[in-house]
């Protein structure tokens, strides 16, 4: 048992799209839908500051399934469709979708999406299908900026992983997919109370996000 | 998010068809409206099975129903075992007036009408709270829907009466159609006034940017909760909902309560109520999708 998670570096995040890119190509999500979409936030006024540019501040926020501890989902699902995996995420089962979207309604984050070829809902599934290989989400793997880090919660958020150079150029792939860095020997040092989840409207959202240096969190 | 058609007119038929046994329910239990008891059965199964047709033409695989519904507790469990229900009820009604030798369903077909044309609407309202859409998500909206239901039913039920030429059941019926339309409308306008004050249910980031959505414009709290009473959908509101909706079939009902209109025309009246009180009812049922934002305004659906 598992329970996965990501957690999103804000402070490194440069708005790349990287990550909403790789996973439509990864999971072939269908034209028009997002399973990981990129905000903008901002950019605001810094307290005490003109007004205007430069006394401005923005972040960027990678918005996906928060793979939920309680999902709102999940309960109104008549079908079971969308449950609770084994590794704490949350996954469709595409043969038991109707197709009701009331999964979609009652998601606070707007990141499901109907599949017009498949008629069935869908979403990030956390790359269960690489996940489950031991390799990274693809939105971890190919983040620009290395901001992404992915883990078991039950292991501690420090030692979430993202990917790595190799000390050897031309490795192979197994080499170089199995080489990563852990979040606390990685980015600058954080507190507890730099890091941040979504509006919580009683679902508990899991995936995290680390804003700090005097940025202000924007619920 | 988008208005979704056949929702809006699943719900209407759901609130059509309870009405109707509702109140062939109230006349039985009144010891009226013996003539009209089998067109209100049919018509309630059949307005419960043009809703269900409806809901067709919003899911994407219907047929995976008959898999069966797995999670019990889901609204939409609770409100299709509510449709199964009230169908059983109007057979059992349908069957023991059959049986009687009176020709009359007995008190307790009547009263089991009454609980489960009630039940039906509010489990149908039930299903879409969710914390995600704070302007559905209140006991305002099953409860608009159980006395939508009892309008919806008064003046269907002077319908039947006039076409079964049942007279005995046009003064209750209207009685309830009166009393349905200006409670539905009391109801209509505190709902609207609740969502002009649920700005404290909506987090707004102030400036934000959505890439995948580029041509949609930044929205901000006001814009959703001042459009009823007072914005963009205060005329549809008022004039729809409220002055179509309900006054004219309150007007209308009262007429023929009081006898100033004919029992022989209040056939006619009844009609021209009811379609009143169904642009009413799909109005406000469409409203309630044009505000229907996330609770997180920058996170947006692209339903």
């Amino acid at each position: 048992m598992s329970n996965y998670a990501i957690i999103t570096d804000l402070n490194r995040c440069t708005g790349c799209l990287a990550c909403t890119v790789a996973c439509k190509a990864i999971n072939g999500v269908d034209v028009g839908n997002f399973w990981i979409k990129t905000l903008r936030v901002g950019p605001h006024p810094i307290e005490g500051g003109s007004g205007t540019f430069p006394d401005v501040e923005m972040y960027f926020l990678p918005v996906q399934c928060q793979h939920c501890e309680n999902p709102e989902c999940v309960k109104v699902c008549p079908t079971e469709a969308s449950h609770v995996a084994d590794d704490g995420t949350i996954q469709i089962d595409k043969d038991k979708c109707i197709g009701c979207q009331f999964c979609a309604m009652a998601c606070p984050y707007g990141v499901r999406y109907l599949n017009q070829t498949e008629r069935v809902v869908e979403k990030c599934t956390l790359c269960e299908q690489r996940t489950s290989q031991g390799e990274l989400p693809q939105c971890v793997s190919q983040c620009g900026a290395r901001a992404r880090f992915f883990g078991d919660l039950d292991a501690g958020v420090e030692n979430f992983e993202a990917p790595a150079h190799p000390d050897s150029p031309g490795c192979q792939y197994d080499e170089m997919t199995k080489t990563r860095v852990k979040l606390k020997d990685y980015v600058e040092a954080f507190t507890e109370n730099d890091i941040h989840h979504l509006t919580n409207k009683g679902n508990d959202p899991k995936l995290m996000y680390l804003l700090r240096e005097g940025r202000k969190w924007r619920e | 998010m988008e208005i979704q058609w056949p929702l809006i007119l699943f719900t209407f038929f759901n609130c059509l068809a309870g009405g109707i046994f509702l109140m062939q329910g109230i006349l039985t239990l009144s010891g009226k409206g013996k003539q009209m008891q089998l067109v209100s059965c049919v018509s309630a199964i059949v307005a419960l099975a043009v809703g269900g047709l409806a809901v067709f033409f919003h899911l994407q695989h219907p047929l995976r129903m008959l898999n069966g519904f797995g999670h019990i507790t889901s609204g939409i469990t609770i409100e299709l075992i509510f449709v199964i229900v009230f169908a059983v009820a109007v057979v059992l009604y349908f069957l023991m007036m059959r049986r009687s030798e009176e020709g009359v369903a007995p008190a307790w077909c009547a009263i089991l009408a009454i609980v489960v044309s009630v039940a039906l609407p509010f489990a149908t309202g039930d299903s879409y709270l969710m914390s995600a859409i704070p302007v559905w998500d209140t006991m305002l909206l099953p409860l608009y829907y159980v006395v939508a239901t009892v309008m919806l039913g008064g003046l269907a039920a002077m319908i039947i009466a006039g076409a079964t030429k049942c007279e005995d059941a046009v003064k209750l019926s209207s009685t309830v159609a009166l009393i349905g339309s200006i409670v539905c409308a009391a109801i209509t306008v505190i709902y609207a006034v609740a969502i002009s004050g649920m700005g404290e249910h909506f987090t707004e980031m102030e400036y934000y940017f959505d890439p995948t959505l580029p041509d949609v414009a930044m929205r901000q709290t006001e814009e959703v909760t001042g459009a009823i009473l007072a914005g963009e959908h205060a005329v549809a509101f008022w004039l729809g909902c409220i002055a179509v909706g309900c006054a004219v079939p309150a007007v209308l009902s009262a007429l023929v309560m009081v006898g100033k209109i004919a029992a022989d025309k209040a056939l006619i009246v009844a009609v021209v109520a009811i379609v009143c009180a169904i642009i009413g009812t799909i109005v406000w049922r469409v409203l309630l999708y044009e505000v229907a934002v996330n609770a997180l305004i920058q996170f947006q659906w692209a339903l």
